[in-house]
């Protein structure tokens, strides 16, 4: 009888437990993840994984941009708050974070990569070499902000299979980041002219590489652009020099082979297609838009400065009407840097002032994330004709440029979902002619080398604009022009806006040892090794 | 409407009890009481069972009391074993009452439901009976445990009945994981969740975890089981400890009884900063910080009259209050003087009702307690509040005399409106700090325009430009505060089931059999509206969302008990047993996207972008365990237990996920074996060794890639993309963690019990540690799981109670528990000797363990020092300056666990009166309550008045043409230079060697000293941040009146009791003097107890209650 029992139990025990053994296998991984993937997804995952600066979001412009880059640029009006010229440990977590997100799946591209047949790896090539590309653009922006980043040994910890302890990057010198991103991007300009493509790979290529759609052509140019526009960035460097007059002008000698983005049909940019993919600038709409919002910050943050408003207007720019819409008074007017704090206040809070047009950029939905463009691109090209002493070429560049940058902002209204700002006026080759020809515009009207290099900037920091920062705050390091001036900060650590971003608290907590090395050059005052001037 | 329902409900309980209750016909009885030796004992309660009211026998033994002849009666006196008698025919009784060894009698809970003799128990427990429980009626049962059981550590977030709690039992055991106990309600583990409100980004409101649902008035006891070796049947899930719950099922009472209680209780904010009265904001005039009047203030303009105003200031450094006229930043005229209590509008005074009835029904062959628990409790936070009812059935039926079923179920159905807002921002933030001519009223006011739309600053577009704020200090934060808790709505419906159908089975003699099957089944629903912030003219606002979360438990097991006798002096007994768990979670979650078409039209067709924002997530988590044990025990007094349990988890990589947890135990009392002096009435000995262990969470382990779709992005087809989560990085080869053990200890009774003593001594070693160790970016990852290494709690509980004085009229019973815990962390495997949990403010300050020390030191930056070591004095070149703060050192500034926790409590009776007071302490430990340290650095506290005038010690001085300040007693400086008297001079030496002679304004120093950020960002001194938390406060009085039977009786009640009582009362002693203690509480992991003060206010409680039994 009892053991009747005690069989009955035991035999309900078992029964019970064998039931659940396949359990745990299958409760193991999460169902909302898979274990692999490949080079193509990865591809795409790599290049979306930093889309929140590239596109125009929120947290980049509210956290990020409105307390550093635009007020040091003076493309948007600054209130003189204290503290203002420090950039907060949340400006500089966020983009040192997603970075190094970024960074990791590139090398988790590569580790992938590397996992292939010599002949998988051979049909594969051109994701490797454009994602490259992609992550030294992104890679050169970092080196402006911080110079010395952890770089060549970042990012290991899925290749080291999780050994965090030799995962711990050390820092790269930022002159020897920027050889190395030379180095390669010319082996690339030569490789992408020899490299075939199959038909199979441009169908995939064309849905996964959501920038240029596998046009491979646009990809040379990009890469073209990117080292024109580094080797422009490290022009001053006697140590470059050599480099940087050969590899231009061979560049220039072969435009078939190395072509560059000239036109806006070349730009390089992330197409919006439609706000509700998830390659965007939010969904919100009107005054709830990401790009908006993160640009007024707590208010007034879309205001433009008064150095920019009064070139604009003392030359007819065509561009202002596209780009700014006026105050109540139907004036155009920025705002003054050099007012005390309260009158600043006073003067945003009347209304007078003039704001980013909302219908061209800050509530239109579809602003293509910018990466290259031909106006740019241009006038790189007049500062190297003009230091090579070819006024004519630097003549037409920097025309060009003009007219392009002018095309470019009128046809971004014209993409636009928003008609806040109502409809805009059309520009024309006469008012642009008109443009060209005005006292600070004109380049005959520039006399001395020195002042044409002025005008060469303050139409690039008028075309970069709110649009591209970083590229904007490097060029003005760089070059000192245009020359702005600041009211000192009297209540902090830097008095005038710093020649670089501090290390972020993370590399000197999580990353000390490797920290130690770079530590004593860690400082708002230490210029990036390109600005010489 | 549903209050008023219930209401009438228990009235027609009551109603119907009244009629038919006690027919039966009572007469006197006499009797006497003695001990065994033949003389009275005095002081001998004697109560008719059933009843709570009762007589005391007197010095001569004799007591007189009304019984019936079916009552029994019950006898109880301190140091004496309590006694039942049949009352019969008898009318004259003779009692005698044997000496006790009360610590060592009865039964104790353990685990896996298990009852056993205390005498046998070789590691130690705490039992908290219900009355401990319920006497100030907490919202939860945890927050009552405070300074109850030695070792307990609580930490109660504050917010009011939905915020979580954190229990730790014996220090801390795990560097960065979780270090709540399991907690087990009738035999069933259930869910508990953490939460975590530190992160105001990530969630406004204030959450809480699992263990706050459970209704304290439906609760008998609370048995804690601290030791690897007690709780080593629960395994895996054991290594911070075992709380084991166990439901009222009527058990002691006999026949058809109710109980009816009712509470009412009020919160208001307590422990706010200690604020100054006396001025505005603004700065000393002669830095230009604000552009103001040579007297401090602005000016501004309105329907063409110019009035003075406060600068728009941060900063609280203003013009000192004078009673005359100014416009505030509202657009009202008003005298300039202090808003006393400008706090108070920000709040709500949180009132509480909660309502139980309770019906018993026991007869031969069945057991039951039904239970209807109403509550209503309210957050000190605007429009927030809880209802609940609570439904709890327990009922055993015998089947037979072999076989029995116990149900127990515990349906808790909740409505939360609104859960607390954290505020944060009023402390955290610059933006948000209100100064003190500034008014919580005033942004009642203006959070919305007239139209209803969210206020609007500056010259941004509105429909009402007039009402724009364009001037003045006032705090955005505050507004946005405002606007959020008053437009942004938050409805969550909970209902949660915890159930068990446990079979007994006495298959023969010796031998049974127990079965359980048992769930803990969750159903949420939430559902936000958030109104519509700005007119449809200028784009959509506001936003509708509806979510829904099932969670579940299914818990199954299954136990045979065999025990035999083996010879007259031993006996055996032996058990085995299977549990299995699964655990399953889905949530779902739906809400508009990019605002809503039709202003405040709630519903997801309002949606203006046609794709709503979703979400869904999926968890299961299954696991099991084989168990044994065998018990052997000598003469009653020798005993010896040994645990085995193997477990199983889908937590862990498949290959690996088997573990195996012994434990041995032994209990010896001595008192039966060797011969005491006359005063130890008993003693036993302990002693134990066990292991139990914690696995990760579930998929934590996962090396996984995430999988995305970015969409159709122009080729027609969807661009797809997969990338690794680099948050976390996983671990497939994890190993579980593990603690060993070891724990003595001494349990005895003196003074014919009249003092009882416990002590344990413990050392616990975890090694294995499982923590997702935070990593550099730059590594590609933020953190990765990992085992860690090894950590050590070794410490003594001890806890002693006793009765003074006991009379016939009066007892006083007190007693007091400490808990010395020594943490230390013996190894770590990171290739550092240390390890970082949290870097504040851009390395301000660093949270880290270090091998060889306790968990959790602080570190700060000190001030540089020169050669001389004379501190160096930072010269800005504009006339201010501030101590040099050393970027190149981190120096440890305390440690946050405390030296020493526990509890004092006494009891007193006289006649029908008790009171009670409750007393907790901790010693030792230090926190980091940052934004009280801001609100001084931004003039707001008392504190930050120092130097502000002579009066408060301020030095004279004028201000050079460069900016510097220079001390004269002059009435001018010597070119007319206006003179000043805020000065302070910061001694030390300035760059060059030079000894600093520049006075500056006491203003510069507090805003300096107390600013943000690490040494990239100011010479904050982060070091003064960190404080000793040190406190005895009063927790718990609570006073009690039993009516006297002849007032009860007119409404058939055998008892009644009004009780009045207040909770968080007052501090006999602190050191922090600007918050509560356990303000800081924002999570459930240590590290979030330590440094955020900015959630909510904690809250001071008064209240009444009336219970009665008919």
């Amino acid at each position: 009888m009892k053991k009747i029992f005690l069989i009955i139990a035991i035999a309900g025990v078992a029964g019970l437990s064998s039931c659940t053994k396949k359990q745990f296998a299958e409760d193991y991984p999460d169902p909302s993840k898979v274990s692999s993937t490949t080079i193509e997804k990865q591809y795409a995952g790599f290049l979306s994984a930093n889309l929140d600066y590239v596109m125009y979001k929120y947290w980049n412009y509210f956290v990020v941009l409105q307390n550093t880059l635009l007020p040091w640029t003076q493309t948007v009006g600054m209130i003189n708050s204290p503290g203002r010229y420090v950039p907060g440990a949340a400006a500089i977590d966020a983009r040192w974070q997603n970075y190094y997100a970024f960074l990791a799946q590139y090398r988790e591209l590569v580790r992938l990569y590397n996992t292939l047949s010599p002949d998988e790896q051979a049909a594969k090539r051109i994701y490797i070499i454009t994602a490259t590309i992609y992550f030294y653009d992104h890679s050169e922006k970092m080196v402006d902000l911080f110079g010395d980043i952890p770089w060549s040994e970042a990012g290991l910890l899925g290749t080291n299979q999780g050994d965090y302890v030799k995962s711990a990057a050390k820092y790269d010198a930022a002159a020897d980041i920027y050889t190395k991103m030379l180095d390669d991007l010319k082996g690339f300009s030569d490789e992408l002219n020899t490299l075939t493509v199959s038909a199979g790979t441009t169908t995939i290529m064309k849905t996964q590489d959501f920038i240029n759609h596998g046009d491979v052509t646009k990809w040379k140019e990009y890469c073209n652009s990117l080292r024109l526009r580094m080797l422009t960035r490290v022009s001053g460097v006697s140590s470059f020099q050599g480099r940087v007059g050969s590899e231009i002008a061979a560049m220039l000698a072969n435009p078939t082979s190395y072509p560059l983005v000239l036109t806006n049909d070349d730009n390089i940019m992330v197409t919006v297609t439609d706000p509700s993919t998830g390659v965007n600038n939010g969904t919100n709409t009107g005054a709830g838009a990401d790009f908006h919002n993160g640009l007024i910050g707590w208010g007034g943050g879309d205001i433009a400065g008064k150095v920019m408003i009064d070139f604009m207007n003392n030359n007819a720019d065509p561009r202002l009407r596209a780009m700014f819409e006026p105050g109540t008074t139907k004036a155009y007017i920025g705002l003054d840097p050099s007012l005390p704090n309260t009158a600043q206040t006073d003067l945003v809070s009347g209304g007078t002032l003039s704001r980013y047009n909302r219908s061209t950029l800050t509530q239109n939905l579809y602003v293509p994330g910018m990466l290259i463009n031909a106006a740019e691109v241009n006038y790189f090209l007049a500062e190297y004709y003009l230091n090579a002493g070819n006024d004519a070429l630097a003549k037409a560049a920097y025309e060009n440029g003009i007219n392009l940058s002018i095309d470019f902002y009128y046809w971004v209204r014209t993409i636009s979902n928003d008609n806040t700002a109502g409809p805009l006026t059309p520009t024309s080759a006469s008012e642009k002619n008109v443009y060209l020809a005005s006292s600070g515009v004109s380049w005959a009207g520039a006399t001395t080398t020195a002042e044409k290099l002025n005008r060469i900037a303050i139409q690039k920091w008028i075309n970069s604009n709110v649009l591209q920062p970083v590229e904007n705050w490097s060029e003005i390091r760089r070059l000192k022009l245009p020359a702005l001036s600041f009211v000192s900060d009297n209540s902090g650590l830097a008095s005038l806006p710093p020649n670089r971003w501090v290390l972020p608290s993370n590399e000197i907590t999580y990353n000390s040892a490797n920290y130690q090395a770079v530590a004593a050059n860690d400082k708002l005052s230490t210029k990036i090794f390109w600005d010489v001037k | 409407m549903k209050r008023k329902s219930i209401r009438l409900l228990l009235c027609m309980f009551l109603g119907m009890w009244s009629t038919f209750a006690f027919s039966q016909a009572k007469r006197t009885i006499t009797g006497y009481v003695k001990d065994n030796t033949g003389n009275p004992i005095p002081g001998v309660t004697i109560k008719v069972h059933g009843t709570k009211s009762g007589v005391a026998s007197d010095g001569t033994g004799k007591f007189t009391i009304q019984a019936a002849p079916s009552d029994e009666l019950q006898l109880s006196s301190i140091g004496f074993q309590s006694k039942q008698i049949q009352v019969g025919d008898q009318s004259s009784l003779n009692i005698v009452l044997e000496n006790s060894n009360s610590s060592l009698e009865g039964v104790v809970v353990t685990a896996l439901g298990v009852k056993q003799q205390k005498r046998s128990l070789g590691y130690a427990t705490t039992t908290v009976s219900s009355d401990e429980i319920t006497k100030t009626a907490p919202t939860n049962f945890a927050s009552a445990l405070y300074g109850k059981v030695p070792g307990m550590k609580i930490a109660t977030a504050p917010g009011g009945s939905t915020s979580g709690v954190s229990i730790q039992l014996r220090g801390l055991n795990s560097i960065t994981g979780r270090t709540q106990p399991l907690i087990v309600m009738d035999g069933v583990p259930i869910h508990d969740g953490d939460f975590n409100n530190s992160n105001y980004w990530s969630d406004q409101r204030l959450r809480g975890n699992g263990l706050v649902d459970l209704n304290p008035d439906d609760i008998e006891s609370i048995t804690v089981l601290k030791g690897a070796s007690a709780a080593a049947l629960y395994g895996s899930e054991a290594t911070n400890g075992v709380i084991l719950i166990t439901t009222k099922s009527g058990k002691g009472k006999k026949g058809f009884t109710v109980d009816f209680s009712s509470t009412y209780f009020q919160d208001r904010v307590a422990y706010l900063p200690d604020f100054q009265n006396v001025r505005g904001s603004g700065f000393n005039p002669g830095y230009g910080i604000y552009a103001t009047d040579a007297d401090g203030f602005a000016h501004h303009t309105l329907n063409g009259t110019d009035y003075r105003t406060l600068a728009t200031a941060g900063l609280s450094f203003g013009p000192v209050f004078d009673g005359k006229p100014i416009l505030s930043w509202d657009g009202k005229v008003r005298p300039y003087s202090a808003q006393k209590d400008n706090w108070a509008a920000l709040f709500q005074h949180a009132n509480n009702t909660v309502n139980n009835l309770a019906l018993t029904s026991i007869s031969d062959n069945s057991n039951t307690r039904f239970s209807v628990t109403q509550q209503h409790y309210e957050g000190t936070s605007l429009g927030s509040k809880n209802d609940k009812i609570v439904l709890n059935l327990n009922t055993t039926y015998k089947f037979g005399t072999k076989f029995r079923i116990n149900i127990i179920a515990n349906d808790i159905w909740q409505k939360v409106h609104n859960r607390p807002y954290s505020d944060d921002r009023l402390i955290n933030n610059f933006t948000g700090m209100m100064g003190a001519f500034d008014n919580g009223a005033w942004y009642q006011d203006k959070y919305k325009t007239s139209l209803g739309y969210k206020y609007v600053t500056g010259s941004n577009p509105s429909l009402t430009p007039d009402e724009n704020l364009t001037f003045g200090p006032y705090r955005s934060d505050l507004l946005d505060y405002m606007w959020n808790v008053k437009t942004s709505n938050l409805d969550e419906y909970n209902n949660r089931l915890i159930a068990s159908t446990t079979a007994y089975w006495d298959i023969v003699k010796n031998v049974q059999l127990r079965g359980r099957i048992a769930t803990d089944w969750t159903s949420d629903k939430s559902e936000s509206k958030n109104a519509s912030s700005i007119p449809l003219v200028y784009g959509y606002s506001g936003s509708y969302g509806i979510g829904t979360n099932n969670y579940s438990i299914l818990y199954g097991d299954l136990l045979l008990t065999y025990s035999k006798r083996l010879t007259d002096d031993l006996e055996l007994k032996v058990l085995g047993g299977y549990t299995a768990d699964k655990e399953s979670s889905y949530t779902t979650n739906v809400s508009t996207n990019g605002g809503l078409t039709t202003e405040n039209r709630f519903d997801l067709s309002s949606s203006a972008n046609p794709q709503y924002n979703s979400s869904s997530n999926r968890s299961f988590l299954t696991k099991d365990a084989f168990i044994g044990t065998i018990n052997g025990s000598y003469k009653n007094y020798l005993f010896l237990e040994g645990t085995v349990r193997r477990d199983r988890t889908s937590t862990m990589n498949p290959s690996q996920n088997s573990f195996v947890y012994p434990s041995v135990n032994s209990s010896f009392v001595l008192s039966d074996v060797v011969k005491m002096p006359a005063f130890i009435n008993s003693t036993k000995l302990r002693a134990s060794w066990g292991i139990v262990g914690n696995y990760p969470g579930a998929y934590l382990a996962n090396v996984a890639y995430s999988l995305g779709n970015l969409g159709n992005l122009g080729s027609g087809s969807s661009t797809l993309t997969s990338t690794v989560a680099t948050g976390t990085y996983g671990n497939d080869l994890i190993r579980p963690e593990k603690k060993h053990e070891i724990e003595f200890g001494l349990v005895a009774g003196l003074f014919n019990n009249r003092l009882n003593l416990d002590v344990a001594y413990y050392n616990a070693k975890i090694v294995d540690q499982i923590l997702p160790l935070q990593l550099a970016q730059s590594t590609g990852a933020g953190n990765i799981l990992t085992n860690i290494g090894t950590l050590q709690n070794n410490g003594v509980d001890l806890s002693i109670n006793g009765t003074p004085v006991a009379t016939k009229n009066f007892t006083w019973e007190t007693g007091v528990n400490f808990n010395f815990n020594h943490n230390k962390i013996l190894k770590l495997t990171n290739g550092s000797n240390e390890l970082i949990k949290a870097d504040y403010d851009g390395n301000a300050a660093v949270l880290k363990s270090t091998v060889g020390q306790p968990i959790g030191d602080f570190y700060a930056h000190p001030i540089k020092t020169d050669s001389k070591g004379q501190p160096i004095v930072n010269d800005y070149g504009d006339g201010t300056l501030d101590y040099q703060i050393d970027a190149t050192q981190l120096v440890k500034y305390g440690n946050v666990q405390p030296k020493a926790i526990g509890g004092f409590y006494n009891r007193f009776e006289y006649k029908s009166f008790g009171l009670e007071v409750y007393t907790d302490f901790r010693f030792g430990g230090y926190v980091m309550p940052t934004g009280l340290n801001w609100l001084t650095g931004r003039g707001l506290t008392k504190e930050s008045l120092t130097g502000m005038d002579k009066a408060h010690g301020g030095l004279s001085y004028y201000l050079d043409s460069k900016g510097y300040g220079v001390q004269t007693d002059a009435a001018a400086g010597p070119n007319g230079e206006k003179v000043y008297d805020d000065g302070m001079l910061l001694k030390g030496n300035l760059p060059d060697g030079t000894p600093n002679t520049h006075v500056e304004s006491q203003a510069i120093y507090y805003w300096y000293v107390y600013n943000w950020g690490g040494p990239q960002y100011s010479n904050s001194q982060y070091f003064k941040y960190i404080v000793k938390n040190s406190y005895w406060k009063v927790r718990e009085i609570s006073l009690s009146y039993n009516l006297p039977e002849k007032i009860a009786s007119k409404i058939k009640a055998s008892r009644l009791q009004v009780s009045v009582f207040g909770r968080n009362l007052f501090y006999l002693y602190r050191t922090i003097k600007n918050m509560d203690a356990e303000q800081l509480t924002t999570g459930l992991s240590w590290d979030s107890q330590v440094s955020n003060a900015g959630t909510n206010f904690t809250t001071r409680t008064f209240g009444a209650s009336i219970r009665a039994t008919f």
